[in-house]
């Protein structure tokens, strides 16, 4: 098995301090950072599957999340040697809605956006219909996502949805709606395009959307 | 407070005999009826949801009002019973001293129910490097009197005496047993609270030896702890909550080594010491839900959200244990009262031969009246055993 079959393979499996020093003696025979994070990602991708199939559970792609981050970190001073700035595929902010502050759900979301290659804006929790305007107008973002868990959160996604539309910002964005609650119900009631109560179906959608992979 | 209350209409059982006849596995007069019901009253009559948490005359006055505007319903929760909760002097989910709970008139607006902040990432109440002050200190060293003060703790024996008075009219006078008198979690739960579930989930993977000496270590003190609050009050009913082991959040393997064997020794425990049992299993327990065979017969009741699948569970658990769920609590906000009527027959249909059903949900704060006595209405008609 080749270091970067191995590489692919140990971020699957969860083995993280075999990743990084995988990707370290990489790095050190010069291999390109650009390939490299494309196997991670591919990698994540994959736990993703496994995540669907239940063959994995939520902590894995937590941990799967986690360890694209740090390998993120040790890349990216050569990501950026390497001069050419990597080009996101899109903006997408997020936040838990007002009145609301859960929020696993949202911060796996946008760790695995993140390791997809979008640019995301965490707002954090219990956020304001104003809040998420500001954010979306400041950023120019393609998608929102509003997470949220209890059923008071409903009220303040519709909020948030009214405050885009008389900002004239409805039209320019995508909006998807996350929580274990949501169904379809919650998604006509709040005026977003999509729900879902998994966070990597919900990063499929987004590339869907942007007709990203 | 007082206001004379319509009479409820009498059924051949009272409450108490009809949760009992179900919990042992037989067949009652009609499938008994539990809305779980919080600070619902705070939003139709003039009594806040401070006043319900901090209260026990308000608030019994409320869980009272709620009772009989539905016509009558079979589990209650005493007056001043949410301040024992969330006021609990012991590490535990609820306490206001361990965990993030924002509380209403605290750090929220008088109406809004409590909240746990999820302290998550990089400001968790537990850092990685605590499992071994744990192991050496205990927990007690993490009680933090921000959001609940020592002025509260000590009102804690004049209102568990009130507490106590309330348990008493319900099961006495109305002939209605109140729940979750206690409530205690697992080891495992505690600390995935304390860690942030995020940071948890990641210390699975990279301590979890650790994790599982810390369990070992606390697990006695969890039960005692759990023990101790309910027995002050002549309690008879202690809720074991089950909230981060679900096939919503980890594995199979990691189930069986760092919560199982902690879940089956509080609850056993609990059944021999003769407490009427509550499991509250959130999210999706489908794919485990034959470890519960493990755990002793006809002696508890097990409450599921939507997550599970219900049906399963009555093929599996069904000649086992007393259970509840598949009701989603936002049909009671959003759906309509023949929805509801719709999805309570369908358990019923499916579910309430030989007893063991309750039927019943979390219900939101802003729930429709209505669709809570389609639910009611509709187990007090439907829900008759025919003999």
């Amino acid at each position: 098995m080749s270091v970067k079959d191995e590489l692919y393979r140990s971020v699957v499996e969860l083995e993280e301090e075999k990743v990084y020093s995988l990707l370290r003696q990489l790095l050190d025979s010069n291999a390109d950072p650009r390939e490299v994070i494309e196997i991670l990602r591919k990698a994540v991708e994959l736990v993703g599957d496994k995540f669907n199939k239940k063959e994995y559970f939520l902590t894995e792609l937590v941990m799967a999340g986690e360890i694209f981050q740090q390998s993120a970190k040790i890349l990216e001073p050569f990501l950026k040697a390497d001069n050419e700035q990597e080009k996101s595929k899109g903006v997408v902010v997020v936040g838990t809605v007002k009145g609301d502050v859960h929020d696993i759900g949202k911060n796996i979301f946008i760790t695995l956006l993140k390791s997809a290659g979008f640019e995301v804006y965490d707002l954090g929790v219990d956020i304001s219909p104003q809040k998420f305007v500001e954010k979306v107008k400041e950023t120019n973002a393609n998608v929102v996502g509003y997470s949220g868990l209890l059923t008071v959160a409903l009220h303040s996604m519709k909020e948030t949805t009214e405050a885009l539309k008389s900002e004239g910002l409805r039209d320019k964005v995508k909006i998807i709606i996350g929580g274990l609650p949501t169904d379809e119900m919650w998604m006509k009631e709040a005026g977003a395009d999509a729900f879902t109560d998994n966070a990597f179906e919900g990063v499929k959608i987004v590339k869907r959307w942007l007709e990203v992979g | 407070m007082e206001q004379e209350f319509e009479p409820i209409k009498e059924e051949p059982m009272t409450s108490v005999e009809r949760v009992m006849t179900a919990m042992s596995l037989k067949e009652p007069d009609r499938v008994p009826v539990w809305p779980l019901i919080d600070f619902l009253p705070a939003n139709y009559i003039d009594i806040t949801a401070q006043e319900i948490l901090e209260d026990p005359d308000k608030s019994q006055y409320a869980y009272e009002w709620i009772y009989h505007e539905l016509g009558g319903y079979d589990i209650a929760m005493a007056g001043g019973g949410m301040y024992m909760m969330y006021i609990n002097p012991f590490p535990d989910f609820f306490s206001a001293y361990y965990v993030d709970w924002r509380l209403p008139g605290r750090m929220l607006g008088v109406n809004e129910p409590p909240q746990l902040v999820e302290r998550s990432l990089d400001n968790p109440i537990l850092t990685e490097k605590d499992y071994d002050k744990i192991i050496n200190e205990g927990l007690l060293w993490l009680a933090n009197f921000e959001r609940a003060g020592i002025g509260d703790m000590t009102k804690l024996s004049k209102i568990g005496a009130k507490v106590e008075e309330y348990t008493i009219k319900w099961w006495t006078h109305y002939n209605v047993p109140t729940f979750t008198e206690g409530a205690v979690i697992v080891p495992f739960d505690l600390l995935s609270v304390f860690r942030g579930a995020t940071n948890f989930m990641k210390d699975i993977y990279r301590y979890p030896d650790k994790i599982k000496e810390v369990c070992d270590f606390l697990i006695d003190d969890v039960i005692l702890m759990g023990e101790y609050g309910i027995s002050k009050m002549k309690g008879k009913t202690l809720l074991v909550g089950a909230v981060r082991a679900s096939a919503d959040f980890v594995s199979i393997k990691h189930f069986e080594e760092l919560f199982w064997p902690y879940f089956k020794k509080i609850v056993t425990k609990y059944v021999n010491d003769g407490f009427i049992v509550q499991l509250h299993m959130d999210t999706n327990w489908t794919d485990r839900l034959h470890y519960l065979l493990e755990l002793p017969k006809g002696k508890i009741y097990m409450h599921m959200d939507e997550r599970t699948d219900i049906f399963k569970a009555k093929e599996i658990l069904g000649d086992h244990m007393c259970i509840q769920g598949n009701m989603k609590p936002s049909l009671f906000t959003l759906g309509t009262p023949a929805m509801v009527e719709k999805q309570t027959k369908e358990i019923i249909d499916k579910c309430a031969e030989g007893g063991g059903l309750f039927v019943g949900a979390e219900i939101p704060d802003n729930a429709k009246l209505e669709n809570l006595r389609a639910m009611i209405d509709t187990c007090k008609t439907y829900g008759v055993y025919r003999k």
